[in-house]
């Protein structure tokens, strides 16, 4: 998989460079926005991450013209800016996704994926397994070394969205999005109270465990080795 | 000078005034001037009819004699009579001596028909006032001249145009002067306020108007501006605020970031404390943005520039979904949270991610200050006009002197310093719930816990009411 990278912030773009590698992309990175309308035109990629804000051609002009080359590659917006109307404007420059600054590493990663999958039209799977944890999304039952977990509909939610992002760490923000669809800032544990009760029926009788905690940065649903 | 409006509301006032006079005076002294014309006409009329019965009856030696008493007894020089043949030869005068160069009856008086008369006014070469003169047919033909100077008109008509001319100027200076006085006196108010402005101009705010009963123009102008100035002082008050408490709540995570990464750099050795710092690092930055966000947020809230959807939004529903998120926190710390109310839908118009804001808000800060064993409950009413929403805690309760402050930005009561949070959380609740047309309500009694309630306009039950509900 390789991705376009067009930020003319170096220190933004080697961090994000080094985020991908790290997650087993190739990035070309591009400082400017003619330098990544040629590469995008040129050179096939699996999704581009354009900044807003370039020196020459903005973004949204790279988007729009990209668009009409008739390119169909993915493409995440990454902006400072994070009114209704600027999301807006990416998206009808013809941008996938649209990503306000400041954002987590592990989003960007997260939306990078869902991108690419949706561009290849994976099928969204039926089950996801890891280790000896799997979950039946049509069912929604969840077993572990063939034994049943009865979970809340809240809890399934909530495994449901780690075990998507298998291998990869989930803000608490981003789990509040995501499994309540809420957006703000707790200063109680509201997470934590209820990753505990879900450790408590998915990890807790078990030896292995597979959820764990990133101080700071959220949580990992990962068989570590 | 003219640029003043007293000045130049003074000199209308002065102009006006004058023009009216003059109309005025102008007018009295036409009417008195017809007048007393008319009465000499009169006048000559009657003797001139006198004359003529008498030339008529006695002939001409008693018309010389009476021509000759009348100007004796008038004075030579304010009458004279004349007396023509129908040939328009002269037969009889009085003494003419002080009326020299006076013209011969014209061709209209000379064809009068018999016992007509005609007037006219003749001016004298010599004499600096005229005459007024009359010619009066006679049976037989013969023409009766009148004369009669109109010296004592003129000297009359020329007092009172000096009297009338003394009254409009003492009339005009104090009229000027009045009219000077009632626009000084209205313009002082307006003076009033532009000292005000002046004062504030110069960066004093706590300058206020008096309201000194100068017109209810004035009182009204000088109370826009006060409250004009209330409202500017509290946004600046307020931006002090903020700008204060943003340089101190940025620095401090920052402080606290920076001393993070310069001690476990000069310290530590092992890994973990170098991800322990990362982490700690990220959770302060995090924290950061999100304290920026929330003030944007209710800064655009409080300035009406923030776009809300617009949509009907159950308010029931939201609680309930709120409550289920925080349920196991709140059992976590052996608080009893509950919905009390039948979960019969209640709508209000809005923005329903910003309205479970609020609602998480003030259900964060209800867990987060009641103690274990404490409840919090929430309930939903409706009245014809509201929705609204009820948050009861067991809490600590507000004390009095907080109530009135825990909505203002990064306020933190005493006994929250202590806990979590940024201080915006219901200030964010207060902007968001302002800008869809509602209020917040707090009761608290210290020891015994908080009701905050959320008012909203209420909006009837959407027919599609079960799809939101499924959904």
């Amino acid at each position: 998989m390789n991705i376009l990278l067009v930020e003319d912030d170096i220190r933004t773009a080697q961090f994000i460079t080094k985020g991908l590698a790290q997650a087993g992309f190739a990035v070309r990175h591009a400082a400017d926005g003619e330098e990544g309308l040629q590469r995008a035109l040129m050179e096939s990629y699996d999704a581009a991450v354009i900044d807003i804000m370039l020196p020459g051609l903005d973004g949204l002009e790279l988007v729009h013209r990209l668009r009409r080359k008739k390119s169909l590659t993915p493409v995440i917006v990454p902006s400072a800016k994070g009114s209704v109307d600027d999301r807006i404007k990416g998206l009808q420059a013809g941008g996938d996704d649209y990503l306000v600054k400041p954002f987590a590493f592990s989003e960007l990663l997260t939306r990078i994926q869902a991108l690419i999958r949706r561009a290849n039209r994976s099928p969204e799977p039926t089950a996801i397994s890891v280790g000896h944890l799997s979950i039946d999304l049509v069912k929604r039952k969840v077993f572990r070394e063939e034994r049943e977990i009865e979970l809340q509909p809240r809890e399934f939610s909530l495994l449901e969205y780690l075990m998507r992002n298998a291998g990869r760490v989930v803000s608490k923000t981003m789990i509040i999005e995501h499994v309540w669809d809420y957006q703000f800032d707790p200063h109680t544990n509201i997470v934590e109270a209820r990753m505990c009760r879900l450790r408590d029926k998915v990890d807790r009788p078990f030896d292995r465990k597979l959820i764990h905690t990133v101080r700071g940065v959220g949580y990992l649903l990962e068989e570590k080795t | 000078m003219l640029r003043t409006l007293t000045a130049r509301l003074t000199l209308w006032h002065t102009a006006i005034f004058a023009a009216l006079s003059v109309l005025l005076f102008g007018l009295v002294c036409l009417a008195l001037k017809t007048n007393l014309r008319a009465r000499t006409d009169e006048e000559l009329r009657n003797e001139s009819g006198e004359f003529e019965k008498l030339y008529h009856r006695d002939g001409i030696e008693a018309l010389r004699s009476e021509f000759r008493t009348e100007a004796e007894s008038e004075g030579f020089k304010r009458v004279f009579f004349r007396f023509f043949s129908a040939g328009g030869e002269q037969l009889l005068a009085s003494d003419m001596s002080a009326w020299g160069g006076l013209d011969a009856p014209p061709p209209a008086a000379a064809s009068l028909p018999p016992g007509e008369s005609l007037l006219a006014t003749a001016t004298l070469p010599g004499r600096s006032h005229g005459a007024r003169v009359i010619y009066r047919k006679s049976g037989g033909g013969g023409l009766i001249q009148i004369g009669v100077t109109t010296e004592d008109d003129d000297h009359l008509l020329a007092h009172i145009h000096k009297v009338f001319g003394a009254t409009i100027a003492v009339m005009l200076f104090f009229g000027g002067a009045a009219g000077y006085f009632i626009a000084r006196k209205a313009m002082r108010g307006v003076e009033g306020v532009t000292e005000t402005a002046v004062r504030i101009g110069r960066g004093d705010f706590t300058h206020r108007v008096p309201l000194a009963g100068k017109g209810l123009e004035i009182d009204n102008l000088s109370r826009a501006f006060n409250d004009m100035l209330e409202r500017i002082q509290a946004l600046v008050e307020e931006i002090k605020g903020v700008t204060d408490t943003i340089a101190h709540d940025l620095r401090s995570p920052i402080t606290r970031i920076r001393g993070i990464a310069e001690t476990t750099l000069t310290g530590a050795q092992r890994m973990d404390d170098y991800r322990q710092m990362a982490g700690i690092v990220i959770e302060e930055c995090d924290q950061m943005v999100h304290m920026i966000n929330t003030m944007l947020e209710i800064a655009q809230a409080d300035s009406g520039v923030a776009v809300f959807a617009r949509a009907p939004v159950d308010l029931a529903r939201l609680a309930a979904d709120a409550c289920d998120l925080f349920h196991p926190a709140a059992e976590d710390r052996k608080i009893r949270l509950e919905i009390d109310g039948t979960g019969a839908p209640v709508f209000a118009l809005g923005d329903s991610t910003r309205l479970q804001r609020v609602i998480a808000n003030l259900l964060d800060n209800a867990v987060k200050f009641t103690a274990p064993g404490g409840e919090v409950v929430l309930s939903i009413r409706a009245t014809s006009t509201d929705a609204l929403l009820s948050l009861r805690d067991s809490g600590a309760g507000i004390d009095g002197g907080d109530i009135s402050r825990i909505f203002d930005r990064f306020y933190r009561g005493d006994r929250s310093r202590s806990t979590p949070g940024n201080g915006l959380g219901l200030s964010f609740a207060l902007a968001i719930v302002r800008a869809h047309g509602g209020d917040i309500a707090v009761e608290s009694s210290p020891g015994k816990g908080s009701t905050f309630t959320v008012r909203l306009p209420r909006i009837p039950t959407p027919p599609d009411y079960q799809k939101v509900i499924s959904r």
